[in-house]
């Protein structure tokens, strides 16, 4: 793995996140969280998932983004800025956010993890097809995934229509 | 440069994942509240490939496929989430989380 291409992709997630948790137009944050889906899904091609690289593209740059740009659009005007809290919420948020990242950090640190000297089979995505239909593998998990977005669907219609429609 | 490791996927994963949680925290909006989550969502999925391209075999295959499982379910989220976001429009006017307080008394 290439140190430059990592540094200069964990950089740009980095920056697009914090973009995407404080820009005053909610518009421009949710440009930044396509951005940000972007960089994780070259952060998966670097860690050789492939297969996951795509349905990252394919799932939150493709359709999660244009949901919640859709909510955006539905709910506010594009110029409108978000009220913003108070200061003390702020730097509640940032201490309680940075604390838990501060800890996080450390004990990642200072385990010793392997150094990537491990045998690791590549995974295809005929592979992972197999796996999710192997009865021994991840069937029912997969089973269970297609009904909670079936009910997910149903449910977003019954919360989302007009009191009194049927 | 010192070589990329598992720890600086790690850490990077654990950076996301507060960026998100002082969106979660700090943000107002209903719908940024929503894209901070995605944020904290695509952190521990960079964790859980990480741990499956270094972890070796038996862990390579569970760390991505439990990825795709998130995946499944953060879609899941964030339909039910604009749907009670669209709802809370329709009855309020506004999605300020701080005036939403139907369930305090």
């Amino acid at each position: 793995m290439n140190p430059i291409l990592f540094w200069s992709i964990a950089v740009f997630v980095v920056i697009a996140a914090l973009m995407v948790v404080r820009l005053p137009n909610i518009f421009h944050a949710g440009l930044s969280l396509i951005a940000t889906f972007g960089g994780v899904a070259a952060v998966y091609a670097m860690l050789d998932a492939h297969f996951l690289a795509a349905v990252q593209v394919l799932i939150y740059v493709g359709a999660i983004s244009v949901i919640l740009m859709f909510a955006v659009m539905l709910t506010q005007h594009l110029a409108q800025r978000e009220v913003r809290g108070s200061m003390s919420r702020h730097v509640s948020g940032a201490l309680v956010a940075g604390l838990f990242g501060l800890f996080a950090v450390i004990i990642v640190n200072t385990q010793q993890w392997p150094s990537g000297g491990l045998p690791f089979k590549y995974l295809q995505a005929g592979d992972i097809g197999k796996l999710f239909l192997d009865k021994n593998a991840f069937l029912v998990p997969f089973e269970m995934v297609a009904i909670l977005l079936l009910v997910a669907l149903v449910g977003a219609v019954m919360v989302a229509r007009k009191e009194g429609d049927r | 440069m010192a070589p990329v490791g598992l720890a600086h996927f790690l850490t990077l994963s654990v950076i996301l994942f507060c960026v998100g949680l002082y969106g979660v925290l700090t943000r107002r909006n209903a719908v940024a509240i929503l894209m901070s989550l995605e944020l904290m969502f695509n952190a521990v999925n960079i964790s859980l490939v990480g741990f499956a391209r270094f972890m070796g075999n038996e862990v390579a295959a569970s760390g991505q496929m439990f990825a795709l499982f998130v995946v499944a379910v953060a879609g899941a989220e964030a339909t039910i989430g604009v749907a009670i976001v669209l709802a809370l429009y329709r009855n309020f006017r506004h999605i300020n989380v701080d005036e939403v307080d139907l369930l305090k008394w």
